[in-house]
């Protein structure tokens, strides 16, 4: 019997004391089922053997191939925000803070945000249906019979390459989004590239930055543990792929905005 | 299961260049905070801070130099604002500089502005306080341009007041404003004053004309000045070179004396003169009345006493004369000596400030 179905005999073999709602218990399983999931990750995270080769793979697969699409959201962010914001601070004598708005804007909140949710279209997404599809075709089974440990191989892997790559991202598309501003600050007046980045920069401090770059670790995490958990216990049958797919997306999503949340809360507290 | 070598290639180079944009932000900001620069620290007490807040600039002549490391409320009116400045500008914050709130512009962030010390004295030591003076607060700011305001509404009601009458020609300035007189009066002032200038102009090309040739003067005058000087110069040399008369009577004090001896002689043989010439009159007339020769001078004509009498007369007037001419040129040569003496000391003076300037 493999672990997801562990999981699953669990949550169906529970009988309260207290009557809830259905989608109110369902709820409350899949939170304690994403726990779970997610402390198994971390223990067999550190445990050996490592698998190095497959972690590289999906490094690949989950940060270089979303590298495009990211660039391009934040390229555009960038480009458009700046556009939006020269003509509202000109009208207040401002526009020489223009480039240090769109630095603290992009650097605290639009680039990490943003770069997440797509992240999560993409790659929770991809992960649920690919996990999904490997699950109704009993691929698991196959490898869990065939002796290797698929939640090692197949989980881990993902999700450790959704938290290492994520904040990558979000790195780049910040300085995309940044180039972005500049070229758009440029389609109104002549600024160097340097003028921009000294003014850009003015403003943010490492207490901005280190916040910025500890949720993005928290958002790639989440989206991989939930993209895996939903493709990792998917039911069996064609369309439960899909329904996978579509709650990874709906759920890390979900989680992306509340940890973002509590994260601003928390490093409005500790710095 | 090995992967392909380009996508490790590719993964190698996107790994790189986020984390290369990761730390040249860490470093960027990194440099801007003070974080990789040995740093000491100072602090300044207030009675308000502004809003001024943890991690602000630190400014020196305008050059952002450190940031505020931390704020601490010591009692009621007294803030302490510890600040982090960059070693390497210690020596410029002296012992009795000036810390200042002010603002990056009307909006902008607040910044703590140090006010350079006197040159000579000693730079501050990490742990020193430097000395604040009061920020100047906002609601302050807004008190006086409250007063200022008022003051000039003020000011505005009484240019009101005084544009009213001029308007209604009240006052010498409503007067001028309003009288038409005056405008002809000033047009045909200005017609004259247009021919006076005219005439003006006239005398002016005249005058310049005659500047100019004067000017041409001056310029010969200045050159036959410079052969003058010139030629004094030699002779002044010359003068005091004992070669000529007037050298040798400047410089030589023996021969003026001889010359002084010469004219007391010459006083003395006139005296002697006249009183050999009066002794010899009186042998020739004794000669004339003695009975051995008194026919002779008959004969000779010269025993007439008439024509005697006349000719002694004459005589005598003459050697009066010679007298009188005698005691003149006796005068004269001692306004002589005088010139001389006189013009031997300017020559002196000359030659001394010829001296001075060759110096």
């Amino acid at each position: 019997m493999s672990s997801t179905e562990k999981v699953n005999k669990k949550e169906s073999k529970s009988t309260l004391k207290f009557k809830l709602p259905a989608s109110l218990e369902e709820f409350f399983a899949k939170i304690a089922g994403l726990a779970s999931f997610a402390f198994k990750f971390f223990i067999e995270l550190l445990k050996p053997p490592y698998e190095i080769n497959e972690t590289l793979k999906q490094f690949f697969m989950i940060g270089y191939k979303s590298f495009p699409l990211v660039a391009i959201t934040g390229f555009i962010i960038g480009l458009t925000l700046t556009l939006q914001s020269i003509p509202t601070l000109d009208k207040f004598g401002a526009a020489s803070l223009v480039p240090s708005m769109v630095a603290l804007a992009v650097i605290l909140e639009i680039g990490p945000v943003i770069t997440a949710l797509i992240f999560a279209g993409k790659i929770g997404s991809g992960i649920g249906a690919e996990l999904g599809s490997m699950k109704v075709t009993e691929q698991i089974d196959a490898m869990e019979v065939s002796g290797t440990n698929p939640f090692k191989y197949l989980v881990v892997t993902r999700i450790f390459a959704a938290t290492i790559m994520l904040p990558l991202l979000v790195i780049l598309s910040d300085a995309i989004a940044l180039f972005g501003g500049f070229l758009a600050i440029n389609m109104f007046d002549y600024t160097s590239l340097k003028t921009f980045l000294v003014s850009a920069m003015a403003n943010i401090t490492f207490s901005d930055i280190i916040p910025a770059v500890t949720k993005t670790f928290l958002f790639g995490l989440s989206i991989g543990v939930v993209g895996c958990y939903e493709g990792y216990n998917a039911s069996r049958g064609t369309e439960s792929v899909g329904i996978a797919a579509n709650t990874a997306v709906v759920i890390s999503s979900l989680m992306v905005i509340l940890i973002d949340m509590v994260m601003v809360q928390l490093s409005s507290i500790i710095f | 299961m090995g992967m392909d070598k380009s996508k490790l290639i590719k993964l190698g180079i996107f790994i790189a260049a986020g984390l290369a944009v990761l730390i040249f932000g860490l470093f960027y900001i990194g440099s801007k905070e003070n974080l990789f620069t040995k740093t000491f620290d100072v602090y300044s007490v207030f009675s308000s801070v502004s809003g001024l807040a943890e991690g602000n600039n630190v400014q020196f002549a305008g050059i952002n130099v450190g940031t505020v490391k931390s704020i601490s409320i010591l009692s009621t009116d007294k803030i302490k604002v510890t600040m982090s400045i960059q070693e390497k500008v210690r020596e410029f914050i002296k012992k009795d500089s000036e810390a200042s709130i002010n603002s990056e512009g009307l909006v902008g962030n607040k910044v703590l502005t140090i006010y350079g010390g006197t040159p000579g004295s000693t730079p501050v030591d990490a742990g020193d306080s430097i000395h604040s003076i009061k920020p100047a607060e906002l609601g302050d700011i807004i008190a006086n341009l409250d007063k200022s305001s008022k003051e000039a509404q003020k000011i505005a009601e009484q240019i009101t007041e005084i544009t009213q009458k001029v308007n209604n020609g009240e006052g010498t300035l409503g007067k001028l404003v309003n009288n038409s007189d005056l405008y002809d009066h000033l047009d045909s002032l200005t017609a004259n004053v247009a021919n006076s200038t005219k005439s003006i102009d006239k005398i002016l090309a005249q005058t310049s004309t005659t500047i100019n040739s004067v000017t041409n003067d001056i310029q010969s005058l200045t050159v036959s000045i410079k052969l003058i000087t010139d030629n004094i110069g030699e002779i002044t040399t010359k003068i005091n070179s004992s070669q000529s008369l007037v050298g040798t009577l400047l410089t030589d004090t023996v021969f003026a004396n001889d010359i002084k001896g010469v004219l007391r002689n010459t006083n003395q043989t006139t005296a002697n003169l006249e009183m050999g010439s009066f002794s010899f009159y009186q042998n020739m007339e004794a000669l004339k009345h003695n009975f051995l020769f008194k026919g002779y001078f008959e004969d000779l004509g010269y025993w007439d006493k008439t024509e005697f009498t006349n000719v002694m007369e004459k005589r005598e007037s003459r050697i009066l004369n010679k007298e009188n001419e005698l005691d003149q040129k006796e005068v004269e040569l001692r306004e002589m000596q005088k010139k001389l003496e006189l013009m031997r000391n300017e020559l002196q003076k000359k030659l001394d400030s010829l001296n001075l300037k060759a110096e």
